[in-house]
């Protein structure tokens, strides 16, 4: 499936491919969250980089990616004093730097400390927005007026963690996470990217009103005018029209 | 060999053990004419130092039936200058007011005692008591320390924290006595089951044999609840009771009863002359009484009842009425304690929490507005009128409707019959086992194998299977942890031989209890010094609930607050009420609701739903039986007043309840050409105004079954429909709502019958969120999601979103996990009651059970209250790809349409 100009759902998973860019895109993917959960005294069990390591080797055997973008919060510690957590960005790191030719990394509000990790890595760049031809790509956490670009006709965010909750005949809510695409209101187009973490919540943007969302760009924006597109790893990718007509039913 | 035995009357007594100390003879015998019916057995057989159970109604002088013979003990020992400072009787009871109450009800005998002992000339050292729980300062605990109470009186959690505080509890090292207060109250839950492995480690680390002692309610099955008390013991290799003795003289209280309706029609008066009328009635009876103890089944009912009473009657009840219940504050809840005590309430309305044992001084009368859903429940509460000794009980049960009035009826003859509802209790809670093998391993090293043996002793594990004992010591090692993240994860080590390290916070080596050939050899202990930190401030078996706060949308003026259960039932638009006034729901954010004020909307969603009791199945069961013998005479011929008669003669109602019962099921048979009973089911199809398929199941046989049989229904049938299915759970039966399909099921029931209920179950509510929230409870008390972290308290909305997280990743791990194994149990065994459940579908398979089908224009009779009902759930259909696809072609449609 196609999302605006260009940008293809790869696989039924939160990712999106750009031709243009040769680039897999992802957001969110919250590395080392289990080991921040069990400083704070709740047991989780690790299994998120595995998986995480064996999606991005899919979809990059899929797609033939020769890049990889991480819109942001790579990983999850706000601090950068975690030694697991430190080790688990290395050993991600020293997989996608070797699955991929070029890694660029969108530095979220999560990410601190996080250039220290990727010094030692000559394909692996760190910075707080890339502009990549017309794509402009950052987190999504700074305020709209900080986002002085000119050239970009697209903006690519995460940070949201965007789902939609919908309610069947029978009365049963399904939440579910989504990519939401449309007009930002001035000549730009905006993607925003489902999280790629399974393991951290999301906004239920279709029923939370538009002062209580995370992101202060889609703050600014007119979310309703945005499409929603839901993905689930296990169901597929379903196409649903605007958050505006989802908040009518 | 021990065994559980009866007292009878050959073993009552008149008098007071002959060689119990003359001081005490001299004194008791100075206060009272005679023994009360208890006392006349356990003074002697606590005395004789046998287990005893004792079942005896409030104002049968309770207390001093358990501990005159441990007095004796203490005044004796202190006369031979063996009082040491130490506890030699330990008190457990669940409710602090009552420790309170037995504080204070112990300072009469220990002065009077002696007093009496120094004015016959003995040099008689002092006895102490003291009360020890949560509330507990410092201070006060570390005076505890220095001079230790004699008599040491707590709560089940504290009981948990003393056993490991590593000076105190060697002061217990000679308890003598263990006496459980209100066992009722704790047997069926995890409370009762943290309780019974804190009292085998108690007994574990003790140099004694303690005589343990019972007091309760009555409650069936009496035997079981008397094997709880005193546990088990090893005897060539195999457990045996610890032997008791039940004391049961509980029926010997008299009951005078009664269900009475308020109008003589309770279909066509309208409503709020109804409740005028009941509250009519209920001031009426108030008047004729000294002292009366009104039931409610909410809290929000407690306080409507104090308030209408107030409003209608100002000239009445002013400062002599009041309201008691959970919610309210401590001190708020002491005042009407206070007042009730010392006679200055007319009436006092509650909901469950004067169920309970604590002191509530005269009271001559108890109503019970709707059905209390339980026999015991019933008997329990109607006890706590006529408190002085020998005297009757009186129970007025006032009913609104016609389901109540059915209820209240049958358990007014069950609980004059003394055909009690047996209790379930929780077995093998793998979660509870958890928090004392880290409590345990926080004291010192054990050997594996022998801690499996401490641990089966306790009544709730003696059927403990060996493999999940292990998969929990290998769950709190860390084992599924990778090898470097045991320090993180690892509560506890598992080792070949005793340390002299005693910490091992290092610990490299990585035994899996599962996978060793031999344990013999294993031992285990604590695992770092946080270990004993978290223990402590984690113990207990009681989650958190949550109290969402609810705001005004757009104003931000905060109206009140919910708790999670009821939030999860809410969706957008739902209208209910709360404090009086009705809201419209928006949506949650974080720990926030909020809502509309929408004064003139009705509520769409019962409010009462999270605190509402079950019916008991026994209780269910006996209801079906009442209908079945209505319906024999109506097909006999017989006329309204014949059977009215009958009923009269039969059961203790007015005529006004005769004549509702009578029009109730006499309007199901006249529409159906029969009733439901307990062996022949209704399953009724109808269609509802959204142009919904309703199947109505007609199984009186409580909530807690009819929702595991729901639930699998529900699973089978969205399998063969293919959609999801709606689901009402009630007392009385449920439904199941669909979109309008075709459905067969005569095939459906045949399905049920050949499945395995359980694998079925749990399939049918492993995606839902009373499992998450279940998850959430379990992993709590498991110290999987430690709730209270490094001075960090987590709040339930954190722990719900933690739980959400962490339920499938444990799924990965093993679908046998000690966390989510217990999970699925409690919620199959203790949240529902999936045995009856699977006896009701073999009845029906076997024919022993029939059932009928009937398709119905307008739903019987019987359906009504059901089919009004908001839907409590829903089963999804498995294949979550045809789900989201049905889902997205709904809404498209709804949209395009």
């Amino acid at each position: 499936m196609e999302l605006l100009d260009g940008f293809r759902v790869v696989d039924e998973k939160p990712a999106v491919y750009v031709e243009r860019l040769d680039a897999l895109v992802v957001a969110d993917t919250h590395i080392g969250i289990e080991v921040v959960e069990a400083r704070s005294g709740t047991l989780m069990p690790k299994f998120q980089l595995d998986e995480l390591l064996e999606e991005l080797e899919a979809m990059q055997e899929e797609t033939e990616a020769s890049t990889l973008i991480v819109d942001g919060d790579v990983k999850h510690s706000f601090s950068g004093k975690h030694v697991k957590e430190r080790e688990e960005v290395q050993e991600f790191l020293d997989t996608v730097s070797m699955l991929f030719d070029t890694v660029k990394l969108v530095r979220g509000n999560h990410d601190n400390a996080l250039e220290y990790r990727v010094e030692d890595y000559t394909n692996v760049e760190l910075a707080d927005h890339f502009l990549e031809e017309d794509i402009y790509f950052t987190h999504g956490d700074e305020e709209p007026e900080d986002l002085g670009v000119t050239g970009a006709a697209t903006v690519v965010i995460g940070h949201e963690h965007p789902a939609i909750a919908v309610k069947d005949e029978v009365g049963v809510k399904e939440k579910i996470a989504c990519f939401l695409y449309g007009p930002m209101g001035d000549g730009r187009d905006i993607l925003v990217l489902p999280a790629f973490t399974k393991l951290a919540a999301g906004t239920e943007v279709n029923e939370v009103p538009k002062r209580k969302l995370l992101s202060p760009l889609l703050r600014s924006i007119d979310v309703d005018a945005l499409t929603a597109v839901a993905v689930d790893r296990e169901a597929g990718v379903f196409e649903y029209p605007t958050i505006g007509e989802l908040r009518e039913l | 060999m021990a065994s559980i035995t009866f007292m009878d009357e050959s073993d009552a007594s008149d008098e007071l053990p002959e060689d119990f100390e003359p001081y005490v003879k001299e004194w008791f015998n100075e206060r009272f004419e005679e023994l009360t019916p208890p006392q006349r057995y356990s003074f002697d057989l606590i005395h004789e130092g046998e287990n005893s159970l004792i079942c005896a109604p409030t104002g049968s002088g309770k207390t001093l039936s358990a501990f005159l013979s441990a007095l004796n003990e203490l005044f004796m020992m202190g006369d031979q200058g063996e009082l040491e400072d130490r506890v030699y009787v330990l008190y457990v009871s669940p409710l602090r007011a009552l420790n309170n109450d037995i504080h204070r009800n112990l300072e009469e005998p220990l002065d009077g005692i002696r007093q009496q002992a120094e004015e016959m000339g003995y040099d008689m050292p002092e006895v102490r008591s003291a009360v020890r729980t949560g509330d507990t300062s410092q201070s006060e605990r570390s005076k505890m320390l220095d001079t230790p109470p004699h008599i040491l009186i707590t709560t089940p959690e504290t009981l948990g924290i003393i056993l490991n505080a590593p000076k105190f509890r060697e002061k217990l090292k000679d308890v003598k006595y263990v006496i459980t207060d209100e066992i009722h109250s704790l047997s069926d839950n995890k409370r009762g089951v943290h309780l019974s492995l804190s009292l085998e480690r108690l007994q574990e680390m003790a140099d004694t044999d303690p005589t343990r002692i019972g007091l309760s309610a009555t409650q069936a099955p009496i035997e079981e609840i008397a094997k709880y008390l005193v546990g088990y013991e090893w005897r060539d290799g195999e457990l045996e009771t610890r032997g008791c003795n039940i004391v049961d003289v509980a029926a010997s209280k008299r009951m005078d009863l009664q269900v009475m309706t308020p109008v003589d029609d309770l279909i066509y008066t309208p409503p709020n002359e109804t409740r005028g009328k009941a509250y009519e009635m209920m001031h009426e009876l108030v008047q004729d009484h000294e002292s009366t103890i009104i039931f409610t089944n909410t809290r929000a009912a407690t306080e409507r009842v104090v308030n209408t009473l107030k409003n209608k009657y100002p000239d009445a009840y002013e400062d002599n009425i009041g309201a008691h219940h959970s919610s309210m504050s401590r001190e708020k809840r002491l005042e009407v304690e206070e007042k009730l005590k010392n006679g200055e309430l007319k009436v006092a309305a509650t909901s469950t929490s004067l169920e309970l044992g604590i002191d509530i001084g005269y009271t001559d009368l108890v109503i019970q507005m709707g059905s209390p859903k339980g026999v015991a429940r019933g008997v329990q509460r109607i006890g706590r009128s006529g408190h002085k000794v020998g005297e009757e009980a009186k129970g007025r049960m006032v009913v609104m409707d016609r389901d109540d009035a059915l209820e209240c009826s049958v358990l007014l003859k069950d609980a004059k019959e003394d055909n009690l509802d047996r209790v379930r209790m929780p077995m093998r809670s793998l979660d509870v086992l958890s928090q004392h093998l880290v409590g345990m391993a926080c004291n010192r090293k054990w050997p594996v194998d022998e801690a499996f043996d401490v641990v089966r002793r306790a009544y709730n594990y003696t059927e403990l299977e060996r493999e999940d004992y292990d998969k929990t010591l290998d769950y709190l090692a860390g084992q599924y942890a990778e090898l470097e993240d045991q320090n993180v994860y690892g509560k506890i080590w598992v080792g070949e031989e005793l340390e002299e390290d005693e910490d091992k916070e290092d610990a490299d080596s990585r035994i899996s209890v599962v996978e060793a050939e031999d344990t013999s050899e294993l031992v285990f202990g604590r695992r770092g010094k946080m270990t004993r930190v978290i223990y402590m401030t984690n113990i207990g078996t009681i989650p958190d609930e949550s109290q969402y706060r609810v705001f005004l949308r757009g104003s931000d003026e905060r109206v009140g607050s919910l708790d999670e259960e009821f939030l999860d039932r809410l969706t957008k638009g739902d209208v209910f009420v709360l404090g009086g006034s009705t809201y419209q729901f928006q949506y949650a954010r974080g720990m926030k609701v909020y809502v509309d004020s929408v004064p003139e909307k009705s509520p769409t969603v019962p409010s009462w739903y999270s605190e509402m009791l079950p019916l008991s199945y026994d209780l269910g069961r006996s209801i079906g039986r009442f209908c079945g013998k209505i319906e024999r005479q109506l097909e006999m011929g017989c006329s309204e007043q014949e059977v009215i008669d009958w009923m009269d003669g039969a059961y203790y109602m007015d005529e006004n309840t005769a004549k509702a019962i009578f029009g109730y099921v006499s309007e199901q048979y006249e529409y159906l050409g029969f009733v439901p009973t307990d062996r022949k089911l209704l399953v009724e199809k109808t269609v509802d105004e959204d142009n919904k398929l309703n199947v109505v199941f007609h199984t009186i046989f409580g909530r807690e079954v009819n929702d595991a049989l729901a639930r699998v229904f529900a699973h089978l049938l969205s399998k063969k429909v293919n959609t999801n299915v709606g689901m009402v759970v009630e007392d009385h039966g449920f439904v199941l709502k669909l979109p309008r399909r075709p459905v067969d099921l005569d095939e459906l029931i045949a399905d049920a019958a050949d499945v395995d209920m359980r694998e079925t179950l749990k399939t049918a509510v492993r995606k839902t969120e009373l499992m998450k929230r279940r998850f959430r409870h379990v992993a709590g008390r498991a110290l999987m999601i430690i709730r209270n972290y490094k001075g960090n308290h987590k709040s339930v909305g954190k722990q719900q979103m933690k739980s959400h997280f962490l339920l499938p990743a444990v799924e990965k791990i093993d679908t046998e996990f000690p966390i989510l194994k217990e999970t699925y149990r409690e919620i199959m065994e203790d949240a529902m009651d999936v045995e009856h459940a699977k006896e009701v579908v073999e009845g029906i398979d076997e024919g022993d059970i029939e059932y009928e089908i009937r398709d119905t224009q307008t739903p019987s009779p019987f359906a009504h209250n059901m089919i009004l009902q908001g839907q409590s759930d829903v089963i999804k259909m498995e294949d979550k790809k045809e789900r989201l696809q049905q889902l997205h072609e709904q809404v498209m449609e709804r949209i395009e349409g």
